[in-house]
């Protein structure tokens, strides 16, 4: 495959799919919260949105919507392709850092 | 009802069933989420906190991705219509290029140089031509674009949106380029540095020009320099009238020669009529309202006609599919 081809992971969508595979399926105000203010709630759903364009991670709608009426919340998830996806981005970051610290 | 159940309303007509599953709906859901946790709380600053911080985020959201979908929608619509984009270019360029060299013929012929200086000269005098080269450029660029089609509510768009960014430019280049370019100009006939005219004055000396004027009871000169500063603005709008008046001329579907007769008719209209407005010397145009009305009053005539002859259009279209 050449390099063009293959996808990138932004800082954003690091973190994002590293709080997942430690949480396992979260909103994205919970995303939001569990970021420590590294993510916001006016960009996140944007980011997520690109995320799942690229297959790394999936959604669905909360079971019980609201009593009141409103809408159902989303919920995500990683993909397996999304795991690998950090895995493989996580690796190469822990070889890469003695490099760079030189 | 809900909080945010309106903005999701109205999300709803200018968004994608896409962009409202995964963008607006999350941030309506939290927003109705956060506000009834708030509601549970009973305190009134939390629950307008609450509703702040999610209309906030819907905002934001909007302004981050509408920008995106509009210019990949637009990348899609050139590719689409790449022949109808590349006659309209082409109807444009030559417009501005007539209309810029009918301007400048005058000038060009009464200089008595022929050198690399006269050139600069003309060159000087071009961004004069842009505020009537750029609106009639579109018009005719718009005509010639739609020829034997119907504009879709998204190629009107295109065409407010370019009718707007027209007016920008044409508005950059009065209130910046004109003035220098005209001092420049004069600087150079006379051989040394000169006071400036209302021609080559920024706007806001200008219209302070004009008041001090006035408070002198200098109301002929006042009532020119308040022209002037008025017919500025109106220039710069007349990029969009222009855009929006090719959308009604094409859709009459008239032949080519009718067609570029109406166009052509239209813009001896406007600029002879500004052309004429700089040689009114009456004290009555002291009344800035009255200088307003009469610089607008052309751009007001070109729109309610382009609205006219839209809304024939859409009678004819209606009358069709009803039979």
């Amino acid at each position: 495959m050449p390099p063009s081809e293959i996808r990138s992971l932004s800082p954003k969508e690091f973190l994002i799919l590293d709080l997942l595979v430690q949480e396992g399926e979260l909103y994205g105000l919970q995303l939001v919260k569990a970021s420590r203010k590294r993510l916001k709630r006016g960009t996140i759903y944007v980011t997520l949105g690109r995320m799942e364009e690229k297959g790394y991670v999936e959604s669905r709608l909360e079971d019980s919507p609201a009593k009141t009426g409103g809408l159902p919340r989303r919920l995500y998830t990683p993909t397996s392709f999304g795991r690998r996806v950090l895995s493989v981005w996580t690796r190469a970051a822990e070889t890469l850092r003695p490099e760079f610290a030189r | 009802m809900s909080a945010g159940t309106h903005l999701r309303r109205w999300a709803s007509r200018v968004c994608s069933a896409r962009t409202m599953e995964c963008l607006i709906d999350p941030v309506i859901a939290d927003l109705q989420h956060e506000h009834e946790h708030a509601n549970g709380c009973g305190q009134t600053w939390h629950r307008c906190v609450a509703l702040l911080r999610g209309y906030f985020a819907f905002w934001r959201v909007l302004a981050l991705h509408v920008p995106r979908l509009w210019l990949n929608r637009m990348v899609q619509l050139a590719l689409a219509e790449r022949r109808a984009i590349g006659r309209a270019l082409f109807a444009a360029a030559v417009t501005m290029t007539l209309v810029t060299a009918s301007l400048l013929a005058a000038p060009a012929h009464a200089m008595a140089r022929r050198d690399s200086l006269a050139l600069w000269l003309l060159v000087l005098l071009l961004p004069q031509s842009v505020p009537f080269s750029l609106p009639l450029g579109l018009s005719m660029g718009v005509v010639y674009g739609l020829r034997g089609r119907t504009a879709t509510f998204q190629i009107r768009r295109l065409v407010i949106a370019l009718g707007l960014g027209g007016s920008l430019v044409s508005a950059s280049t009065m209130v910046w380029v004109v003035p220098e370019a005209n001092q420049a100009y004069r600087t150079i006939i006379a051989g040394h540095v000169i006071l400036r005219g209302p021609a080559e004055m920024p706007l806001l000396a200008l219209r302070g020009q004009a008041l001090a004027l006035r408070s002198h009871r200098r109301d002929k000169q006042a009532g020119q320099l308040f022209l002037s500063y008025h017919a500025r603005w109106a220039l710069a709008g007349a990029a969009l009238v222009f855009a929006v008046f090719g959308l009604g001329i094409a859709a009459l579907r008239r032949g080519r020669i009718a067609t570029i007769a109406i166009g052509a008719a239209m813009s001896v209209i406007y600029v002879s009529y500004f052309a004429q407005l700089g040689e009114l010397e009456l004290s009555i145009l002291s009344n800035e309202p009255l200088s307003f009305a009469l610089v607008w009053l052309p751009n007001v005539l070109i729109t309610l006609t382009s609205v006219a002859c839209l809304s024939v259009r859409n009678d004819r279209q209606s009358a069709i599919s009803s039979t």
